[in-house]
C-alpha cells in the first residue's frame, strides 16, 4: 500500500502544477481569507456574519474526496462537539461551546432547517455531496439568527450553480453493508443556471461493540462482552434542485429540498429493541430574491420565502411490560416570509452599513396521538456595522426583536467589535444575548401518564461574550506559513429546559435553573510546504450547574484534535487525524462519567485523472478514489453511557467530476 | 506500470473495506462512578431495593436497576462500600436467534436465553428486569424480576448468581405442573440460580381491577379463563417456605390488573444446594384484592405464623389525588393451612410496596404509601387471637369491626391515615404525587418516614401500651418528633442534586457504642442510584 502510494506521489511532482499553485487550506476562520472562488453563475449566500464574530467555513469538495461525511467535517470545528449515538446512518447530535442540539439552529443557505418539533435538526438526514461549504458562528455571533441561536448556528452552503455544465458522480462502500452514491448535475439553460443533485445511503449498520463496565467505589462491575448491535439498517434519499437567473439587476434563486430517512432505532444497549424504526419525510422549499436598488446608491433589498414540511413516524411493535405497542405519526408546517434592506454609506470618517431585516413565520403540527397545535411569530433586526481607519476598526452593534404567540417580546441585543492594530493580527470581542422558545414537543407532548409536555415553559435566556485574536504569520516565508486563531468564551443559561422527573413516575420538561460555560478555543493551521499542512484545534469547556457547581451532562471537558496532510492536495492526500475526547459527564450530578479517549482515522485519496499515463483525465476533470478508516486503534468508544459506536472500519469512495 | 498500481490500490483499499474491528482492542468503556461522603452511588436510576442483611445489622444489599446487579454493602465504611472487592460479573449471557440474533442474559443459567425461553413458551422476547429484593439469609438474596418472572438468587458478599435446586411435585388434585411452564418436568431436578413465578392462574367469573372479566390467556391454555402471574413484588420466608407477591399489571395506560396472587414455594436449604419447588399443597394463593406488593413474614405472640400481604390496590401513572383506583388492604395468610384467613380492608389508601414496618413490641405495623404523604397501619394485636380463621365463619374474616369478636385491626387507613409533613419548598402534592416509606428501629427507640418528593425523612415516636389488651390510640401511638432533609425536592431547580428518595432502613444497635457512623440509611434514585448514609440519632 505505501509503495502504490509513494509511487503516486512521485508521479504526482510530474504531473501538477507547482506546489504554490495547489489550494490554500480549507479550514478558515474569517470571511476574508477564505479560498476564493470565481462565482460564475448564480452564488449562494455569503457567511452571513457581523465582523468579529467566531465564525469557520469549511469547503466540502476536497473533504468528500477523503471519504469524510458531514459529522466528520464539523467535528473538526473548534468549540464543536459531534455526540454520536450509533452507527454509520445513525443520529447526531451537535453542541457548540457546551449548548444542548435545539440551541443550535441550522440552515441550508439561510433557511431555517431545524424542526420546531423538538427544535434542533436532524443532520444525519443530509449528504455532504449536495454541499459546497460548511459554515459554523460560534457564541455571540450567532445570536441574531433569533431563537435557539444560544450555541452557535451552522449554515450549510449549497453547491452554486454554474455556467458552464457540470456533471458529478460518487459512489462508496464500507463496512457494515454500506453503500452510497450521488449523482449532482449543474448547467445552463436558456436564462437560468439549473442543477439537481441526488445523494442516497444504505447500510445495514450492525455492527460488534464490547459492553460497558461499570466502575463503582473501585469495583468493576460486568464484564465488556463483544455483542451484537442490532436494528442498525438505515436508508436515506436527499434530493436538491435548484433554478437561478438574474431578473433586471437582481438575482432569483428557488430551491427544493426533499430528504427521506428510514432507518432502526436500536435503543439503548441494555434494551436493544429488534424491530423499533422511524420513518422521516421533510421538504424544504423556497424563493430568494436579491437586487441592488438602483435608486438608492450603495441600497440592496431581498426577499424571501419558504414552506417546510416533516412528516416523522415512529414504530415500536414491541411493547414494553405491561405496556401498548407505540405508533405515532407526527407532521410539522413551517412557513416563513422574510425580507431585507441593506444600506451603505461612507460618513463621519468611516464605511458603514445599515441593515434591516424583517421576518415573519408560522408553525404548525398534527399528529395522530395529539390535539394540532399551531403559533406564528415573527421579528424585525436592526445592524450597523461601521469601520474607520481603512477597515482597521470594525464595529457592529445589532439589535433583533422577536415575538412569538403566547409569549413576552424579546429584544436580543449583540455588540461585535473588531480591531486590527498591526496586519498580522486581528483583535475580535463578542457580546449578545440569545434565547430560545420551547418547542412544540416541550409544550404539547401528549400525556401518556409516564410523560407530558409543559404549556407553562418559559423561554431559554442566555447571554454569552467571547475575546479573541488571530495572529496570522507576518513572514513572508513558506516555513512560516501559519494561523493562530484563539478565543476565550462564556456563557450563561437561565431557565434551561430540560426533562425531569416531576412526580414518582412522570418525566415533563421544565425550566431548570442557571448553567454557567466558559472555555477556550485554539485553532492553529501550519503549512511549511504545499505538501504539508497541518491544523490542530484544542477546546476546553467547563460547563457547570450555578447552584452545585456540577457538570452539566454530555459536555467533554476537553476536545483535541489534529490533522496532518501530506502531498500535493489536488492530486493525492495522506492525511493521519488524532482525536482527543476529555472526560465526559454522563450524569446531571456528576457522579458517572465516560473515561477519555483517543481514537485514530486516516485516508488517502488519489486524483486518477492527475496521472498522465492514465485516460481517466480525457474523461473527466477528476477522478478520486480514496480510502478511510475511523477508529484505527479499534477503541470501543461512546459518547453517550448506553449507545455504543462501531470499533474499526473503513470505507471506498470513487469521485468523478466531468 | 500505472494501470498496474491503480489496480494494486483498488485492491488493496477494498480488502481493507473488509477489515471491520469490534471494538475490543482497548478495554471496555467504562463509567465511572464517584461516591460522595454521604452516597454509594451506581447506574441505572432508582435502585432495586435496599435491605439489611440478617447478622449484626453491619451489612445491606441493594439492586442496580441497568445493568441488573445486586450490589452488598458495608456499612461499617462511611460512605458505604461494596462487600465485593473484585470484579463483578455481568451476569451470563446466550445467544438467542428467536429475539433478535442477541446474545441476551441468562439469569436463571439453564443454557438458554431468558427472553428466548420466554418466548418459546408464548410470554415473549422479555428479559428480567429487577424488582425488589428479600434477604433469604445472609449469603443469599432473592432479586424478583419482572418481564422474564423470577427470584434470582445471589450472593451479596460476591455478587455472584448463587445455586438452587428446583424440583417439580408430581400431579396431584392440588398441583398441575403444566401450570408452571418455566419448571423442570416432574422428576427432572435441575440446578439453577433462579426460580420461575410465572404460574397460570385459572378462574371462572373472576373480573380485574378495571371491571373487566378475566378471559383466556394464550400464554395459558387458552381456553379456559385465567391469566399468568407476572410483575414478581415482595417475598418473604416462613416455615420453610418462600411467599411471592405477584401484582401481575395487564396494561399500565389502563392501571389494569389481574386479581392479586401469593405464589407459595418450599424452601429447604439444610440441602447444598437449596431445595426449592412450587408447594404442592397450595401454589398459588388468591388474594382479596389487586396489585399485591409487599409480604411480611409475622408470627404472633402465641407462635402462630402468618403472612402479611399488602395489596396495594390499582394504581395509575401520572399525577393528581385519583390514581388509586381499586381498595388497599392487608390480607392475612396461615402459613400452616396456606389459607386466607382474613383481610383489613384499609379504603383506597394505595399501600407502599414494601413489606411492613413491624415496631420492637411487636403491636403495630406501618406502611408507606405509594401514591401520597402518608403512612398506613394496622395493629397487630388483633390478629393474637389463634382462633382466628379456624372457626365456621367464611373467610376471610373481615378486620374491620364488623366481623365479631374479632377486633378491627385498622389503625392508619386511607380515610384516617397517619399524615406526614410537607417540606415548605416542596413541590405541591397536585404536581408530585410523593410515595413514602417507614422503618422502625429494632430497639423501638424511633421510626424513620422518608418522602420521595420532598426529598425529607420524618423522625417518628412510637408509643404502644405495655399491655396488647390495651385498645390503640392513633393520636397517640405515633407522631413526627422532628423532620430532617436529606435530599433535595422533586422541584426543577434541583436537577443535579441528590433527590427521589425512596426506600429507608435503620442500623440496629446504638451509634457510637455498636457502630460508627451513620444509623440511617436511604436509597436515591436522581440523578444517579445511590445509597446514602446519614444521622438521626448518631453524633455527625
Amino acid at each position: 500500500m505505501a509503495l502504490v502510494l509513494a509511487a503516486a506521489m512521485v508521479e504526482a511532482t510530474v504531473a501538477r502544477p507547482s506546489a504554490a499553485e495547489s489550494s490554500a487550506s480549507e479550514l478558515d476562520t474569517s470571511d476574508d481569507s477564505f479560498e476564493e472562488v470565481i462565482v460564475t453563475g448564480v452564488a449562494p449566500p455569503s457567511m452571513d456574519v457581523l465582523a468579529g464574530a467566531t465564525a469557520t467555513r469549511i469547503a466540502t469538495d476536497s473533504r468528500l474526496a477523503e471519504g469524510q461525511q458531514l459529522a466528520d467535517v464539523l467535528a473538526e470545528i473548534p468549540g464543536v462537539q459531534i455526540r454520536r449515538f450509533g452507527g454509520v446512518g445513525e443520529r447526531f447530535e451537535i453542541s457548540i461551546r457546551g449548548s444542548r442540539p435545539e440551541q443550535v439552529p441550522v440552515f441550508l443557505d439561510g433557511v431555517r432547517l431545524d424542526t420546531s418539533l423538538t427544535g434542533a435538526s436532524d443532520l444525519s438526514a443530509l449528504c455532504l455531496d449536495v454541499l459546497e461549504e460548511v459554515q459554523v458562528v460560534r457564541g455571540p455571533g450567532a445570536s441574531r439568527a433569533g431563537t435557539g441561536a444560544i450555541g452557535g448556528v451552522v449554515n450549510l452552503v449549497s453547491r452554486r450553480l454554474t455556467d458552464e455544465p457540470e456533471t458529478r458522480l460518487r459512489v462508496s462502500g464500507g463496512n457494515f453493508g454500506t453503500a452510497e452514491g450521488s449523482a449532482r448535475h449543474a448547467r445552463r439553460i436558456g436564462d437560468w443556471d439549473a442543477s439537481l443533485g441526488y445523494c442516497g445511503f444504505h447500510t445495514e449498520g450492525d455492527f460488534r461493540f464490547q459492553q460497558s463496565r461499570r466502575v463503582i467505589d473501585g469495583v468493576s462491575v460486568g464484564s465488556g462482552d463483544t455483542v451484537e448491535r442490532i436494528n442498525n439498517q438505515s436508508d436515506r434519499h436527499t434530493a436538491l434542485a435548484q433554478v437561478g437567473r438574474t431578473l433586471g439587476q437582481g438575482e432569483l434563486r428557488m430551491t427544493q429540498l426533499v430528504t427521506y430517512l428510514e432507518r432502526g432505532v436500536p435503543g439503548s444497549e441494555f434494551d436493544q429493541r429488534a424491530r423499533s424504526h422511524e420513518t422521516d419525510l421533510s421538504t424544504l422549499s423556497s424563493v430568494a430574491f436579491g437586487t441592488p436598488l438602483a435608486a438608492l446608491k450603495g441600497a440592496s433589498l431581498d426577499f424571501l420565502a419558504s414552506h417546510r414540511f416533516e412528516q416523522s413516524d415512529y414504530h415500536d411493535p414491541d411493547a414494553f411490560i405491561a405496556g401498548d405497542s407505540i405508533d405515532t405519526e407526527t407532521g410539522v408546517h413551517n412557513l416563513t416570509a422574510r425580507s431585507g434592506a441593506r444600506l451603505e454609506r461612507a460618513l463621519l470618517a468611516g464605511e458603514h452599513a445599515f441593515s434591516l431585516l424583517a421576518e415573519g413565520r408560522f408553525d404548525e403540527r398534527s399528529s395522530n396521538d395529539a390535539n394540532q397545535k399551531s403559533r406564528y411569530g415573527g421579528a424585525l433586526r436592526a445592524e450597523l456595522e461601521s469601520s474607520w481607519l481603512s477597515q482597521r476598526l470594525r464595529i457592529s452593534p445589532s439589535l433583533r426583536m422577536e415575538s412569538w404567540q403566547g409569549l413576552d417580546v424579546e429584544w436580543i441585543p449583540g455588540l461585535h467589535l473588531l480591531a486590527t492594530p498591526i496586519e498580522w493580527l486581528d483583535l475580535r470581542a463578542a457580546g449578545a444575548r440569545s434565547y430560545r422558545i420551547p418547542s412544540f414537543q416541550e409544550l404539547y407532548l401528549p400525556d401518556r401518564g409516564f410523560e407530558r409536555g409543559n404549556e407553562d415553559l418559559r423561554p431559554e435566556d442566555a447571554l454569552s461574550g467571547e475575546v479573541g485574536a488571530t495572529i496570522r504569520s507576518p513572514f513572508d516565508s513558506d516555513w512560516l506559513d501559519f494561523q493562530l486563531e484563539a478565543t476565550w468564551f462564556w456563557s450563561r443559561i437561565d431557565d434551561s429546559i430540560a426533562f425531569q422527573l416531576i412526580s414518582t413516575n412522570v418525566v415533563a420538561p421544565v425550566n431548570t435553573g442557571r448553567s454557567d460555560t466558559r472555555g477556550y478555543e485554539l485553532a492553529l493551521r501550519y503549512s511549511p510546504h504545499a505538501w504539508l499542512r497541518i491544523l490542530a484545534s484544542r477546546t476546553v469547556t467547563d460547563a457547570e450547574i450555578a447552584d452545585t457547581g456540577n457538570p452539566v451532562a454530555g459536555i467533554a471537558a476537553s476536545q483535541t484534535d489534529g490533522r496532518l496532510e501530506l502531498g500535493p492536495a489536488d492530486l493525492l492526500k495522506l492525511v493521519g487525524e488524532v482525536h482527543y475526547t476529555g472526560r465526559i459527564p454522563v450524569s446531571g450530578g456528576g457522579a458517572a462519567s465516560l473515561s477519555s479517549r483517543i481514537t485514530w482515522d486516516a485516508s488517502a485519496s488519489l486524483d486518477l485523472a492527475q496521472l498522465k499515463r492514465l485516460p481517466f483525465g480525457k474523461l473527466s476533470k477528476s477522478l478520486w478514489i480514496s480510502v478511510r478508516g475511523r477508529n484505527l486503534s479499534n477503541e470501543a468508544v461512546r459518547d453517550g453511557r448506553y449507545f455504543p459506536r462501531p470499533g474499526r472500519n473503513f470505507a471506498v469512495a470513487l469521485e468523478s467530476v466531468f | 506500470m500505472d494501470a498496474i498500481r491503480v489496480a494494486l490500490l483498488v485492491a488493496l483499499t477494498f480488502a481493507l473495506a473488509g477489515c471491520a474491528g469490534d471494538a475490543s482492542d482497548g478495554e471496555a468503556p467504562a463509567i465511572e462512578f464517584s461516591s460522595s461522603s454521604e452516597c454509594i452511588r451506581f447506574d441505572g436510576g432508582f435502585p432495586s431495593g435496599l435491605t439489611l442483611l440478617p447478622g449484626d445489622g453491619s451489612e445491606a444489599a441493594t439492586g442496580q436497576l441497568t445493568p441488573t446487579a445486586v450490589l452488598g454493602l458495608d456499612l461499617d465504611h462511611e460512605p458505604p462500600r461494596l462487600l465485593a472487592r473484585d470484579e463483578i460479573p455481568s451476569f451470563p449471557s446466550v445467544g438467542c436467534g428467536r429475539c433478535g440474533g442477541l446474545a441476551r442474559v441468562d439469569s436463571d443459567s439453564d443454557g438458554e436465553a431468558d427472553a428466548c425461553r420466554s418466548d418459546e413458551l408464548g410470554f415473549r422476547c422479555f428479559s428480567p428486569v429487577a424488582g425488589d429484593l428479600f434477604a433469604v439469609d445472609a449469603r443469599r438474596i432473592a432479586l424478583s424480576t419482572s418481564g422474564y418472572e423470577q427470584l434470582v438468587f445471589v450472593d451479596p458478599q460476591t455478587s455472584t448468581l448463587l445455586p438452587v435446586e428446583l424440583s417439580t411435585p408430581p400431579a396431584s388434585a392440588s398441583f398441575e405442573p403444566s401450570d408452571w411452564p418455566f419448571w423442570p418436568t416432574p422428576g427432572a431436578a435441575q440446578v439453577r440460580t433462579a426460580i420461575s413465578t410465572r404460574a397460570c392462574v385459572y378462574l371462572d367469573g373472576a373480573i380485574d381491577s378495571s371491571g373487566d372479566p378475566i378471559g383466556s390467556s394464550s400464554s395459558c391454555d387458552g381456553i379456559r379463563a385465567g391469566f399468568a402471574t407476572g410483575f414478581t413484588a415482595g417475598v418473604a420466608r416462613a416455615d420453610g417456605r418462600l411467599y411471592v407477591a405477584t401484582s401481575t399489571l395487564l396494561r399500565s395506560s389502563r392501571a389494569q390488573y389481574a386479581p392479586g396472587t401469593l405464589l407459595v414455594f418450599d424452601y429447604d436449604d439444610t440441602r447444598s444446594p437449596p431445595l426449592t419447588r412450587p408447594s404442592a399443597e397450595q401454589s398459588v394463593i388468591l388474594l382479596s384484592g389487586f396489585n399485591p406488593t409487599g409480604v411480611t413474614a409475622y408470627r404472633t405472640p402465641s407462635g402462630r405464623d402468618l403472612i402479611l400481604v399488602s395489596l396495594t390496590g390499582a394504581i395509575a401513572i401520572g399525577t393528581g389525588s385519583d390514581l388509586v383506583r381499586s381498595d388497599s388492604a392487608i390480607d392475612v395468610i396461615d402459613a400452616e393451612s396456606l389459607a386466607l384467613i382474613a383481610t383489613i380492608p384499609l379504603g383506597r389508601a394505595g399501600l407502599g410496596f414494601t413489606e411492613l414496618a413491624i415496631d420492637a413490641s411487636g403491636r403495630i405495623a406501618l406502611v408507606g404509601a405509594a401514591t401520597s404523604r402518608a403512612l398506613f397501619g394496622i395493629d397487630l394485636a388483633a390478629l393474637d387471637d389463634p382462633n382466628l380463621g379456624l372457626g365456621p365463619e367464611p373467610l376471610p374474616v373481615v378486620l374491620d369491626g364488623s366481623s365479631p369478636p374479632f377486633p378491627d385491626a385498622r389503625l392508619f387507613t386511607a380515610s384516617a391515615p397517619f399524615a406526614l409533613p410537607h417540606r415548605s419548598n416542596g413541590p405541591p402534592s397536585s404536581e408530585c404525587a410523593t410515595q413514602t416509606s417507614v422503618a422502625l428501629s429494632r430497639d423501638g427507640a424511633f421510626g424513620v418516614a422518608s418522602d420521595f418528593c420532598d426529598g425529607m425523612l420524618s423522625v417518628l415516636a412510637v408509643e404502644t401500651p405495655a399491655s396488647r389488651a390495651t385498645a390503640l390510640d392513633p393520636g397517640t401511638v405515633l407522631r413526627v418528633d422532628r423532620t430532617q432533609n436529606v435530599a433535595a425536592p422533586l422541584v426543577a431547580e434541583s436537577a443535579d442534586a441528590l433527590r427521589a428518595i425512596d426506600r429507608v432502613l435503620i442500623r440496629p444497635g446504638e451509634p457510637g457504642i455498636d457502630f460508627d457512623g451513620p444509623d440511617v440509611y436511604f436509597s436515591a434514585g436522581l440523578p444517579e442510584a445511590a445509597v446514602c448514609g446519614t444521622n438521626i440519632n448518631a453524633l455527625d
